[in-house]
């Protein structure tokens, strides 16, 4: 373990790494800071370029980017009222108000500090429970597998903003996605329409590209291009009051970020919905729950501790089963995938020096996140004022030649510019984009590791139920598919009446 | 592009019809166990019920409500401004002429006209759009064809 350990530090010790850590981070500050961009498009813009990195490099660009990204999405919710990411959406409104208050700089202080610490607490999380879960995955055959993929799937359903439905035909579409090409069994060429670059299945890069980065572009055009009325911050006195702040709400902080933590390790739920989580309980809890939304600190300190503790978390089932835990840890898969790791179990005794290096630039993230968010707060009038006329197709223009670079192929731009229609009419009608990009990773999984099994068992479909870990997962999957009749149960409980009070003998 | 859920509904349930007929063609596995054909018609069946929860319930509250009911407001802005449609349509419309005109005029020239008629129609003056167009397609020309050595199409250009 020391050897790997030193090995790490050599690794993340690499000019190259830290050089690729800044530019992530400016990067992730900037596309957190723009109203109407996200983290995952920005990891989707990222992804041709670690093509060219070193793996780790690759993965220290998107950690650090992420996590900044984050942050980053604060600061238009304090200054002009509108969340930089959704993951902010949350206490957007106890921001701003607070800052109408003359409490900018405080508030925003509270925002690096809550980030830095709730990522912290994600990242000592990650090493703790992937070490562990990865000695019982070890154990795992192709029947925990199906399971693990199924749930993951399941919960993305369910918890994916909008309906049910429509979460669920989200998923279904990528997973057809996933079908596409030879498929494992006998070989044979599955929707391809005779097209030879279609036998290898959708290329998943030009894909993510279209589905997160073309459909942004579309809906930023399709809106009013306003310019921001942006409250101005003296950024020399953000970190001013805010040990107070943090010392009051320090069991909060820890509440949240356990809940941050705990919402990335679930398959399928991001920092948005870890955010809104951490909102409701931080209210349920309150001594104050009629001030929320009316500018206090409180929701601010828990859903921006949550979010970003649920980043690490997102990692966990991603590295420990190969199985996302949000739309950008399914982009991951894909790039480790494409880097030639294979995430799950075995990286964890084959790759030692790879995943302590990555366990530290997650903390080394979010150190940086104290100094690089000073900065961020210092620019953030200046970023805020960036013409949306030019950035717009700025993008545009790299999504293109990112989706080229990756095979030197128009096929690729053709790939992307049909998923940035999908994402767009998709988007237009409500129904969420993030599980698509889930069923294409998971759709393989779940396919080989059911074709594997029932070949093994000869169709013996009882077979998924005969292995200890195997029934948790069967029962855990099929419970998930039970959630919409759960609120119905609870109705009905609760109608029902009383029995009548008996007559004291 | 807003579209009523009953439409959608219907369309996925279309789109299902469409994969499991699709399958019907697909070979068996020896012994006549289902093979290439059987997850892709787990996801059509799938696909058919989903659309339906949709497709029914949405028919069915247009169905009672009554013609003259108020539609209630909402804090989320109402659909895309007027000339959105025409701006979507315009960056589909880049992306192709990309796809069309790179190889022959090659990267620098076709992106920076790109560049120049986006941002002059998304509301840049002229000669800001024009420098921002040059300036940035050289960037992504250095980033993407010298440091990370992508062949990008050269065309008319050579160098």
């Amino acid at each position: 373990m020391t050897g790997s350990l030193w090995t790490a530090l050599g690794m993340l010790a690499d000019p190259t790494v830290w050089g690729v850590i800044v530019l992530a981070s400016v990067y992730g500050l900037f596309v957190g800071a723009m109203p109407g961009l996200t983290a995952t498009m920005a990891t989707a813009l990222l992804v041709p370029f670690t093509f060219f990195m070193e793996p780790f490099t690759g993965l220290a660009a998107i950690v650090t980017m992420e996590a900044m990204a984050i942050f980053a999405g604060d600061i238009p919710a304090a200054l002009v009222r509108i969340p930089g990411t959704p993951s902010s959406a949350a206490y957007t409104e106890d921001s701003y108000q607070l800052a109408k208050k003359g409490q900018a700089e405080l508030v925003l202080g509270v925002d690096v500090v809550c980030s830095a610490i709730g990522g912290i607490m994600g990242a000592v999380a990650l090493m703790i429970a992937a070490t562990a879960l990865a000695e019982v995955a070890i154990h795992f055959t192709s029947f925990e597998y199906f399971w693990l993929g199924a749930l993951g799937l399941s919960a993305t359903t369910m918890v994916s903003s909008g309906s049910i439905a429509k979460g669920g035909l989200a998923v279904l579409f990528g997973l057809f996605l996933s079908t596409v090409g030879l498929d494992i069994t006998l070989g044979y060429p599955r929707f391809t329409f005779g097209s030879t670059e279609l036998l290898n299945g959708v290329n998943f890069i030009p894909a993510m590209i279209g589905l997160f980065g073309i459909s942004e572009v579309i809906r930023n055009v399709t809106s009013p291009l306003r310019t921001f009325e942006v409250t101005r911050v003296n950024h020399r006195q953000i970190f001013r009051g805010v040990w107070g702040v943090v010392s009051k709400y320090r069991w909060n902080i820890l509440r949240s970020g356990g809940i941050g933590t705990f919402i990335g390790i679930l398959p399928g739920a991001g920092a948005d919905v870890a955010a809104w989580l951490a909102y409701g309980v931080s209210k349920r809890f309150s001594k104050t729950p009629e001030e929320f939304g009316k500018g206090h600190m409180e929701p601010v300190v828990d859903a921006g501790t949550a979010n970003n503790a649920c980043l690490a978390g997102d990692w966990v089932p991603a590295l420990v089963f190969g199985i996302p835990g949000d739309a950008i840890t399914a982009i991951v898969i894909g790039v480790l995938f494409m880097k030639g790791v294979r995430p799950g179990p075995l990286i964890f005794e084959q790759q030692q020096p790879l995943l302590y290096a990555l366990y530290l630039t997650f903390i080394l993230a979010n150190v940086l996140m104290i100094p690089f968010g000073y900065v961020a707060v210092w620019a953030s009038a200046k970023t805020l004022k960036v013409s949306r006329s030019i950035l717009l197709p700025g993008i545009l223009i790299f999504c293109i030649v990112g989706a080229f670079a990756i095979n030197n192929s128009f096929f690729d731009v053709g790939v992307m510019l049909a998923m940035g229609i999908v994402g767009y009419l998709f988007e237009a009608n409500g129904i969420p984009v993030a599980p698509v990009v889930l069923g294409l990773v998971l759709g393989p999984i779940v396919e080989q590791n059911f074709m594997v099994s029932m070949i093994k068992t000869r169709w013996d479909l009882t077979q998924f139920f005969t292995r200890p870990a195997s029934i948790i997962l069967g029962v855990f999957t099929i419970l998930t598919w039970l959630a919409p009749v759960y609120p119905w149960l609870f109705r009905l409980a609760r109608q029902r009446p009383s029995p009548p009070e008996l007559p004291p003998l | 592009m807003k579209i009523s859920d009953t439409v959608v509904g219907v369309g996925f349930v279309g789109a299902g019809a469409a994969i499991f007929a699709a399958t019907l063609g697909f070979p068996r596995l020896d012994g006549g166990a289902p093979g290439p054909a059987l997850f892709p018609r787990v996801l059509a069946v799938l696909m058919i019920g989903f659309g339906a929860c949709l497709a029914f319930p949405a028919a069915l509250r247009r169905h009672t409500n009554p013609p003259d009911a108020t539609p209630v407001p909402t804090p989320v802005p109402a659909g895309p401004h007027p000339g959105g449609v025409i701006n979507a349509l315009l960056v589909f419309a880049a992306i192709i002429v990309f796809m069309l005109a790179s190889p022959v005029l090659g990267f620098l020239l076709t992106t920076a006209a790109i560049l120049l008629g986006l941002m002059w129609w998304l509301g840049t003056p002229l000669p800001r759009a024009a420098a921002a167009a040059v300036g940035l397609t050289l960037f992504v020309y250095v980033i993407f064809g010298k440091v990370l050595r992508v062949p990008l199409p050269l065309g008319l250009l050579w160098f």
